[in-house]
């Protein structure tokens, strides 16, 4: 090996990025020639010394507001949990900083969403609930793919349900919602921020909804009997969610409202296959 | 790769919003770190970083944890070279100047010990005095951890040509910091 190549293979033994037959032939060339061992010694050094450098430009808070605010999302110290159309508007057509003055509305069905009682407690925070929400979406959409709708496909209840025993730590609520006009297709264990979750799938013409299920925090003090709603409607597809018997629902699907609406209320009625999960 | 089948709707507007602020926000010190140490000037740090998260809004994919931070430092770089010749009119002093900071090619002598003692500050002053197509692989490598692959990718470079700049920028950082040392001299540009 020539110094001038064992001086460039150097920084990339140094950085991890030297395969086996290289770092072989670099280091029999190391052992023969001191200048490169010394090269390689100072390259070291310089690298320690500039890991002590690293750190040196933090951001400064003032800076991330401004440029949080010039976005068009609800921003750090505002809500974030709306599927509010907000995204529509392009930054250039924005005012940089009068955006803030976000509508009432969005506020309202905030405090909606806030005020449900749903119950685990990384829920609690707008900016999670946002976060949870695109994730239900987007999980929803991956289900949508070939094959990745359903684990167990039927439409027979008594045949999804018993699939999800010994996979979740709790057993989903599948029932029947022929009645009105939603058909159970069947079931798939999902993950959502790292744990399982059960995906109760139904459909209504060429729409399917994804409920998703999962036990209540323990951590929660509200009262689990309480059932509430929140929904938000994004382009094309909608958002609903409550809490009944110590389980979380969230519903998604590109139904609209209405529908969605009908669905929440048609499941939430409609007698338990068994008894309500011990919470 | 899209991860939305062609047959759905596309994921709506709000949804790629909350996905940008779970995804793409996390990086914003990544993002400044990387608008410091390429525009050097603290305003002009802070233009190139607004202005590259609005374009990182505008184009954003919806795209989840894969590749996002690698896509967002190379906007950042898109924009501060975006910029910089915007900005040419006010003429910038970037070249190194081999003449005064050339020590030779000798790199065998004992200089290690005035390497470790030089302090960071001195350290940060010799990485600015780089010119800018080193400093970015340099900054890209050490301090945002990529691998030459994705500074590859950020910055379009094939990836021999990714370790050679490296190479190169250790080198002069390396004779920069020791002629500093060695001569306490001071050769600020700017």
């Amino acid at each position: 090996m020539q110094c001038s190549d064992a001086k460039l293979l150097i920084h990339a033994y140094l950085d991890n990025e030297l395969d086996a037959g290289d770092s072989v032939r670099l280091m029999r060339h190391l052992s023969d020639c001191p200048a490169c061992a010394h090269e390689l010694e100072r390259q070291s050094q310089l690298k320690d010394l500039l890991q002590h450098a690293k750190s040196q430009h933090a951001l400064p808070d003032a800076l991330r507001a401004r440029v949080l605010a010039a976005l068009p999302l609800s921003g750090s110290e505002s809500i974030t949990a709306s599927a509010q159309p907000t995204s529509r508007l392009h930054p250039s057509r924005l005012p940089m900083h009068g955006w803030r003055a976000l509508p009432a509305a969005l506020a309202a069905s905030v405090s909606l969403l806030l005020g449900g009682g749903f119950g685990i407690a990384w829920q609690r925070h707008a900016s999670d609930i946002a976060a949870l929400t695109a994730d239900l979406v987007s999980n929803h959409v991956r289900s949508l793919q070939p094959q990745h709708l359903a684990d167990v496909l039927t439409s027979d209840r008594h045949t999804v349900k018993p699939w999800f025993d010994g996979k979740l730590d709790f057993s989903p609520q599948v029932r029947d919602l022929d009645a009105a006009g939603f058909v159970l297709v069947g079931g798939r264990l999902d993950v959502l921020h790292g744990r399982r979750v059960a995906a109760i799938i139904y459909r209504r013409r060429l729409h399917a909804i994804n409920l998703f299920q999962w036990l209540e925090s323990a951590a929660d003090s509200k009262p689990t009997s309480t059932t509430q709603t929140g929904a938000n409607a994004g382009d094309g597809y909608t958002t609903m969610h409550w809490t009944q018997d110590g389980i979380v629902y969230w519903a998604v699907s590109n139904l609209d409202r209405t529908e969605m609406d009908a669905f929440a209320s048609a499941f939430r009625t409609s007698p338990a296959l068994a008894a309500p999960a011990a919470h | 790769m899209r991860s939305v089948p062609p047959t759905a709707t596309p994921v709506v507007d709000a949804a790629r919003s909350l996905r940008f602020e779970q995804y793409v926000l996390p990086h914003l010190e990544t993002a400044w770190a990387l608008a410091r140490w390429l525009a050097r000037a603290e305003n002009d740090a802070e233009d190139v970083l607004q202005e590259a998260m609005l374009r990182a809004y505008r184009y954003y994919d919806g795209r989840g944890h894969d590749n996002v931070r690698a896509w967002l430092l190379a906007i950042v770089r898109n924009t501060f070279y975006t910029m910089r010749t915007q900005a040419s009119a006010a003429a910038r002093l970037d070249e190194f100047d081999e003449a005064i900071h050339g020590v030779g090619d000798d790199a065998f002598t004992p200089e290690s010990r005035l390497l470790r003692d030089a302090d960071t500050q001195a350290l940060r002053h010799a990485i600015e005095q780089l010119p800018v197509e080193f400093r970015e692989v340099l900054v890209l490598r050490e301090f945002e951890e990529c691998s030459y692959k994705e500074i590859s990718e950020i910055t379009g470079l094939k990836m021999g040509t990714v370790m050679s700049r490296l190479a190169r920028a250790r080198e002069r950082l390396a004779r920069h910091l020791c002629a500093d040392a060695d001569g306490g001299q001071d050769h600020a540009m700017q």
